[in-house]
């Protein structure tokens, strides 16, 4: 199951925070959650919850063991093979490459489709916070289990860390305002996730997704490629915000705005940043603090960051390179950054991120080169192909509001506007707010359609 | 304490410049009579807000809930077991129902085809509107084969029973997800495994895209005997589309959340298809 799913949205959703309202404790609203993250998890393939369960006791004995051990080289050789332990249901859930389709042993649709990933971060986070001391040990397996298989953050994060979440796992209270507030960030997520990254796959296949590319395409489509990961993603990451609120949690942003202020390492740093923060927290306990150890850490950090993402050839070079690329610029280009103006950064930051990022899209080597040789002009026939044309065209408007939501100077105006314009008085307060409440209805109804008719097609 | 106020005089301050200027209490109070104002103003559009879109997600809920066809909660055709449970059938046979059963197709489909008409993503009318102009603007764009829309077909037909094989070419337009339509080159090779003694000889059509790694194969039992027929058939434009699967692969491939894996998957299917009547003619 998956955030964008009908049978999600408006079926498991509604009825877990129905149900969720029935009595105050938080013993039971955890198991609402633990119930309803249950179904969410194992739609499709519900032996392989048993695995799961199997990880989450692994997790809270290694837990337990590492707290009195952590002091004593026994702890990291704990704390190493709790990381074999999650690698391999990574390796197992997440990227089912070991065994082949239609094997007895076969996992076929991965059970997880995104979200293993997050599942073994939290469950490392865990293990190595209780090695750092950040949080105590577990010792009721239930609230471990209510952390590590709670829904709202296996699609895209954020990698919640077990100190912050356990206050709330313990006690916690579902206010107006967080009802309000969550509701209205899903929405605006499914928004993205639904409405806005299909027009970027538009753009991207008029431009990319074929052999004869012309010069525009290349550009423009690999632009819309970002832009539809980008939408996705932060859509997936908005979805989790909101369904945490709707449920008590108060979630961190697992993404900042776009930056180039601090060159490609902000850049690169804008998505993802609670995963960032905790490959940094392990590389900076166990390599040091010296500038060349943290340059170090970053290429490697990069390279794992990419195959966790995705075991791949394409995807381990680009995370190598662009390691790489973060390497000498932490090294040689810190103190420079400063002084550099912020149009010499975009145009450095952007003539960087499209070539390395682009790398993810192409499979083959050759078609890799391809692009790159047709982004100078090789092997072009036309600038604009009609198709590239039409599609832009035809998305405009939601090209506007993907550069409104992307650029946030254009933002901060906007919103500060409103702001303004609702602070003159009642009225306008009143036109304002009931304005956005009918436009929030609306990508809601647009949305759930789309969806719906895309499943009837 | 009442009474001293009463009888303060303050006709004796009419004419005088040392008016007594009003306590601050007055001010905080008028502020925090605007904040309370603003807060509860603020209060009141958030509980408007929660209750339509709550309203909106509950009608769109019950919607789907309820006005589907009963049969998905039955249990005809999905008993509930364990073992059934456990594979993942029982799961995935209330999904497909769901999905299957969903009320109203047509119109649905008509509803957000007009509102993606309205906020800018081509729907099928408009890329069909799209398609003619493309053809009428750019002619020569498909003879150069990089033609805005156009689709470049290659077939190569190829018989192992008498060793003959033709090789056609076709141009026409491809539609994909959300109906934007591209150049590419599609080449479909078509097998006969032709035995004049065996029944069962198989025609295998491949389709090879040169989008990322779309391919698939069709195999089916013909029912004439000549590859001369075979070869006519299958370049005919209208048989050689149904072959064309990028309509069907790519939102598959091109999901959002997968969007990283899309350009590396190879999908291929394998479907028997019945003998077609007029190949015989």
């Amino acid at each position: 199951m998956v955030f964008n799913e009908l049978i999600f949205f408006l079926g498991l959703v509604p009825i877990s925070v129905l149900c969720s309202f029935f009595d105050r404790s938080a013993e039971y609203k955890n198991l609402i959650l633990v119930l309803t993250s249950v179904i969410f998890v194992s739609w499709g393939k519900p032996l392989a919850v048993l695995l799961i369960f199997l990880t989450v006791i692994s997790e809270y004995l290694l837990g337990l063991a590492i707290s009195k051990t952590r002091k004593n080289p026994l702890g990291v050789v704990l704390l190493l093979a709790d990381l074999a332990i999650n690698i391999c249901v990574l390796v197992l859930l997440g990227h089912n490459y070991i065994f082949p389709e239609g094997s007895a042993l076969s996992l076929s649709t991965s059970v997880i489709p995104i979200g293993a990933c997050y599942y073994t971060a939290k469950g490392f986070s865990y293990c190595f916070d209780v090695y750092a001391g950040n949080c105590k040990a577990e010792k009721n397996i239930f609230c471990l289990l209510t952390y590590m298989v709670c829904f709202h953050s296996l699609m895209a994060g954020p990698v919640v860390r077990y100190g912050d979440a356990e206050p709330l796992i313990r006690q916690r209270t579902v206010t107006g305002k967080m009802l309000n507030d969550g509701l209205v960030r899903f929405i605006i997520g499914l928004g993205k996730n639904v409405i806005l990254a299909p027009a970027f796959t538009t753009i991207k296949l008029a431009g990319l997704a074929h052999a004869d590319t012309t010069l525009a395409g290349s550009w423009l489509g690999m632009l819309a490629f970002l832009g539809e990961c980008w939408f996705s993603f932060t859509g997936l990451c908005d979805m989790a915000k909101g369904l945490g609120l709707l449920s008590g949690f108060e979630y961190e942003d697992n993404y900042r705005d776009l930056s180039v202020s601090q060159l490609l390492t902000g850049f690169v740093r804008s998505a993802n940043t609670t995963l960032i923060r905790l490959f940094d927290d392990v590389f900076a306990r166990f390599g040091g603090s010296s500038t060349f150890m943290a340059s170090l850490g970053a290429l490697v950090g990069c390279g794992l960051i990419a195959l966790w993402y995705h075991i791949s050839k394409p995807f381990a070079a680009v995370g190598i390179a662009i390691g790489c690329v973060l390497l000498v610029e932490r090294l040689f280009l810190n103190k420079l950054c400063q002084k550099i103006p912020a149009v010499i950064k975009g145009i450095y930051v952007f003539i960087l991120a499209l070539p390395l990022l682009g790398g993810l899209y192409f499979a083959r080597l050759a078609d890799y080169k391809h692009w790159l040789l047709s982004l100078v002009g090789q092997g072009n026939e036309y600038i604009l192909s009609i198709s590239m044309k039409n599609a832009l065209l035809g998305n405009i408007f939601l090209l506007i509001v993907a550069f409104v939501v992307v650029c946030v100077p254009v933002r901060k105006l906007l919103t500060g506007s409103i702001d303004r314009l609702e602070h003159r008085g009642a009225q306008a307060m009143a036109v304002c707010r009931l304005t956005k409440t009918l436009l929030t209805a609306a990508v809601l109804f647009v949305s759930v359609v789309t969806l719906a008719a895309q499943a009837v097609r | 304490m009442d009474r001293e106020v009463t009888e303060f005089n303050l006709e004796s301050y009419a004419h005088s410049e040392d008016i007594p200027e009003p306590p601050e209490e007055f001010e905080e109070s008028e502020k925090a009579m605007a904040e309370l104002t603003a807060r509860s103003l603020d209060d009141k559009y958030s509980f408007i807000n929660i209750v339509v879109l709550a309203v909106v997600l509950l009608a769109c809920a019950s919607y789907f809930l309820t006005m589907t066809s009963s049969k998905r909660y039955g249990d005809e055709g999905n008993k509930f077991s364990l073992e059934r449970l456990a594979n993942g059938k029982y799961t995935a046979e209330i999904s497909r129902r769901y999905y299957s059963t969903i009320a109203y197709p047509e119109e649905l489909t008509e509803l957000s085809d007009s509102i993606s008409s309205l906020y800018g993503v081509l729907d099928r009318s408009t890329a069909e509107q799209v398609r003619e102009n493309t053809e009428r603007l750019l002619p020569s764009d498909n003879s150069s084969g990089n033609g805005g829309g156009s689709h470049n077909e290659k077939e190569i037909n190829t018989e192992t029973g008498s060793g003959t094989g033709t090789e056609t070419s076709a141009s026409h337009y491809v539609e994909t997800f959300y109906d934007t339509m591209f150049s590419r080159t599609t080449t479909i090779v078509t097998t006969l495994n032709f035995d004049p003694e065996d029944p069962y000889s198989r025609k295998t059509t491949t389709t090879i895209n040169t989008a990322p790694d779309v391919k698939s194969t069709t195999t089916a039992v013909p029912t004439q005997t000549t590859a001369q027929t075979v070869s006519s058939e299958e370049t005919t434009p209208s048989e050689t589309e149904p072959t064309q699967t990028e309509t069907e692969t790519t939102p598959s491939e091109t999901t959002p959340s997968e969007t990283e894996s899309s350009a590396s998957e190879t999908e291929s299917s394998v479907e028997e298809e019945q003998p077609q009547p007029e190949a015989d003619a």
